[in-house]
């Protein structure tokens, strides 16, 4: 088990520490780590359960190396004095230097089960196995001469009766052209044959099943926004799941792309640069999902944090990424539980997951901290537009109903008693005391519900038709109050919409709650004014009000009103209603 | 005769005008239209009134906040309203009679023949009434009356609890107004009939009802018949 978590950080320099020196590390870290280690195997075992289902034993062993530059066919031998080799491989620049090593087999292997060596190296090298060539790994010595040949990490098979219990010896005659001062070191892993071929793909099947599900993510969240939510937080959240499927990719594409060792550090590279953006974009996507206060000064200095930490250590390639993702934990918790302290809807569960990760960042290796806590998240935020979409179902059925109350509203401002009975009273009054007069009001009635009928079930009219409404309204009401009204407007365009009985809502305001004036009179005055930004109409009474002191509340009128403008412009539109010199005035602004 | 109209539409008011001079002629003293309830408060406070006519929707405004102040009156109140749904409340209240928009002239006539004949309501609703209390109109559920005692101008509500509170409009009216259960049994008093427990006969054919209250009520002599045939049914 122990195998994975080397095969997992092959460019981790502390998980190779252990191994080159497990003499020093009988203290109190090693017991510390041990325990976790234990916890880590604990932690492990459904996956690794899941994973392997062989027997076989796995250990990844780093012998006591012994180098020697130079290039002798005998140094291949088994027996031969090395004691006075360097332990330390010096600089053998590019010509042939030799590599021994003892290995140990604790037991025979189960019969014909060929086993094998995974050798992780750098360079060119011919393997020998107690003095038989089993393998080479590109040709040392003329690797300037030859294509890129050979491999990072490479299993050899060794032969059957050479894989029996005891001391063997592993000598590779080996160069190293490429990065040539560039002391990497050698380990090797010791197994049957096919499990040294199959772990690691075993291994990469299952994480790319993950890598599936992040590209799935970001192809969804990616549709999600040019369909559907146009939030820079969804299209971040694909952006990232897919940088973050490509994460995957790069890292477990060794196990079957060969990697030559020049090539080594490209892919780093890539790993590096990738876990950066991801490290940025991600606090930039909680901080935007959760509208964390003073966003871009944050912002701003965690980009010029990451860009100091990415430069500090170049080359140390394990300890920045760790470092940047250390830093993305730490300061989107920061957003999210700011987030949590401002009672944003849906953080406790994104806190706590935050908080999960913290654990597993300490019992699980790097690699797999990552694929999990990611994984975490994922389902962290489909929980999130799980809820939002639930939320924008409801207000849609929510709009529906207000929808069909606001058209309700407007039928029955014709049809309630007030207006009905007191128009008919009248009428019987005008029909009884002068038939001609009462013909005329019945006519204005019945051009009123006219447009009523026509209006009914819209969201938005021609303003042409709104203002024939407030006409015939007019015309009604000066039968039934005999008060004159006027209308007057001015600058209005007729291709503009309006939402229906608005202005109509604010002129019986007006009658309400308006005296004439001396001779009689009420003037309506509409006026409209259109900037490239916005669209403001200006309704004024001018007439005398009848209660200049009193608090003005929104009544079902103003109600109605914003009802209406909300209904059909969101949150871009604005409503003043207020008393001043000559009346009152009605400002409506509609923003673009 | 002093009549107060309050309507916000001119041309209704015109109606109501016309009609009520043409009802009361010229036992008609002063006729007043009003358009708003601020006024209309203004003028009851300065002015002998004998009837109002009331809108209950007054260019927003909500009539009831006049109706408990002119039901604690000692004048009736007609309300002539289309909201013909709060004519139940109307007459919880206290109301002679409430006229639906639209309205005819025999419709109005009625409800002034009420008012002249002082003939009682047919379906009594009335639950409160309405009393002037340190310049604050106060309800009283009738269902704590027990009895009403006249007072000259005004009339003095016993309740059940021993309290007593003055009302401004007179038995007549108060009987008019009030459920069957509301017997006059004598011109000064009237009475909730189930609170009486007996009746008294004193020497000299002098009657008395015992309340249950143990308090003695006289009754007059022409009354007499009327309570006895009221309470043995």
């Amino acid at each position: 088990m122990v195998f994975f978590c080397q095969l997992l950080c092959d460019y981790s320099n502390c998980n190779y520490e252990l191994i080159f020196y497990p003499n020093l590390a009988l203290n109190y870290r090693f017991i510390f780590k041990m325990v976790f280690q234990l916890l880590k195997k604990l932690l492990f075992i459904f996956a690794v359960l899941l994973i392997i289902s062989c027997e076989d034993e796995y250990s990844a062993q780093t012998p006591i190396t012994r180098y020697k530059i130079g290039d002798d066919n005998s140094w291949s031998k088994k027996n031969i004095d090395d004691s006075n080799w360097s332990t330390k491989r010096g600089n053998p620049g590019d010509s042939i230097f030799w590599v021994r090593m003892n290995v140990v087999l604790s037991k025979d292997p189960k019969p014909y089960e060929p086993q094998g060596v995974l050798i992780y190296s750098f360079g060119a090298h011919e393997v020998y196995w107690d003095d038989v060539l089993i393998g080479t790994n590109g040709i040392p010595g003329q690797e300037y001469t030859t294509n890129k040949i050979g491999e990072v990490d490479r299993s050899f098979i060794i032969p059957d009766s050479l894989s029996k219990k005891g001391n063997h010896l592993l000598a590779l005659r080996a160069s190293q052209y490429y990065h040539q001062d560039h002391d990497r070191g050698y380990g090797i892993v010791v197994s049957s044959y096919k499990n040294l071929i199959q772990v690691p793909l075993i291994l990469t099947s299952f994480t790319y099943v993950l890598a599936g599900a992040f590209f799935l993510t970001a192809i969804y969240f990616f549709i999600l926004f040019f369909t559907n939510q146009k939030s820079l937080s969804v299209l971040l959240f694909s952006f990232c799941s897919f940088l973050f499927f490509l994460l995957i990719i790069i890292e477990y594409i060794k196990f079957y792309i060969p990697i030559h060792y020049s090539n080594f550090f490209v892919r780093l590279e890539i790993i590096g640069i990738l876990t950066f953006l991801i490290s940025f974009l991600i606090p930039l996507y909680f901080s935007i999902q959760f509208s964390f206060p003073k966003r871009k000064i944050l912002i701003g200095l965690y980009f010029v944090l990451l860009l100091f930490i990415y430069f500090l250590n170049r080359g140390s390639y394990d300890y920045t990424t760790k470092l940047l993702v250390i830093s993305m934990w730490v300061v989107s918790a920061i957003i999210v539980a700011n987030a949590v302290l401002r009672k944003e809807a849906n953080t406790i569960a994104v806190f706590v997951t935050l908080l999960v990760n913290v654990l597993f960042y300490n019992f699980l290796e790097y690699d797999m901290f990552l694929i999990l806590s990611f994984t975490l998240l994922l389902l962290c935020m489909f929980y999130i537009l799980a809820l939002q979409l639930k939320k924008q179902r409801e207000a849609y059925a929510y709009s529906l109903v207000q929808t069909t109350r606001l058209k309700h509203e407007l039928l029955k401002k014709k049809i309630q008693p007030h207006f009905l009975m007191n128009t008919l009273t009248s009428l019987i009054d005008w029909v009884e005391e002068s038939p001609s007069m009462g013909i005329r009001f019945i006519e204005a009635l019945a051009e009123e519900f006219n447009i009523l009928n026509q209006i009914e079930d819209k969201k938005l009219i021609p303003i042409s038709q709104e203002i024939q409404l407030c006409k015939s309204f007019l015309n009604i009401m000066k039968y039934r109050k005999e008060i004159t009204y006027s209308w007057h407007q001015e600058g209005i365009d007729q291709t503009c919409k309006i939402p229906p009985a608005v202005f109509h809502t604010l002129i019986e305001n007006g009658i309400t709650h308006c005296m004439p004036n001396s001779s009689n009179e009420i003037d309506f005055k509409l006026t409209q004014r259109s900037t490239s930004k916005s669209i403001t109409y200006i309704l004024q009474t001018i007439a005398i009000i009848r209660h200049p002191d009193k608090i003005i509340k929104d009544g079902t009128g103003n109600k109605y009103v914003k009802a209406r403008l909300t209904e059909s412009y969101g949150e871009k539109w604005s409503f003043d209603s207020k008393k001043d010199n000559n009346g009152w005035t009605n400002i409506i602004t509609i923003h673009q | 005769m002093n009549i107060l109209i309050i309507e916000d539409e001119s041309r209704i008011a015109k109606r109501i005008l016309r009609m009520t001079r043409e009802f009361f002629l010229n036992t008609l003293n002063q006729i007043t239209h009003l358009e708003s309830l601020q006024n209309g408060i203004e003028h009851i406070k300065n002015n002998e009134i004998d009837l109002v006519l009331l809108d209950l929707n007054l260019n927003g405004d909500n009539g009831f906040d006049l109706l408990k102040n002119t039901v604690s009156e000692s004048f009736h109140t007609i309300i002539i309203s289309a909201y013909k749904e709060q004519a139940l409340m109307a007459f919880e209240y206290g109301v002679l009679d409430f006229v639906p928009k639209p309205f005819n002239k025999e419709r109005l006539n009625l409800a002034f023949n009420r008012v002249l004949n002082k003939e009682s309501l047919t379906a009594k609703n009335i639950k409160f009434l309405a009393i002037k209390k340190r310049g604050e109109v106060q309800l009283i559920n009738i269902e704590n009356v027990i009895y009403i005692k006249g007072a000259g101008m005004y009339t003095e509500l016993v309740l059940s609890n021993g309290n007593t509170y003055l009302h401004d409009k007179s038995l007549e009216k108060l009987e008019q107004l009030l459920p069957e259960e509301f017997t006059r049994i004598h011109k000064s008093y009237l009475v909730k009939i189930t609170i009486i427990k007996s009746i008294k006969i004193n020497s000299g054919s002098k009657y008395f009802a015992e309340l249950s209250n143990e308090e003695l009520l006289p009754i007059g002599r022409t009354r007499y018949k009327d309570l006895k045939a009221k309470m043995f049914n």
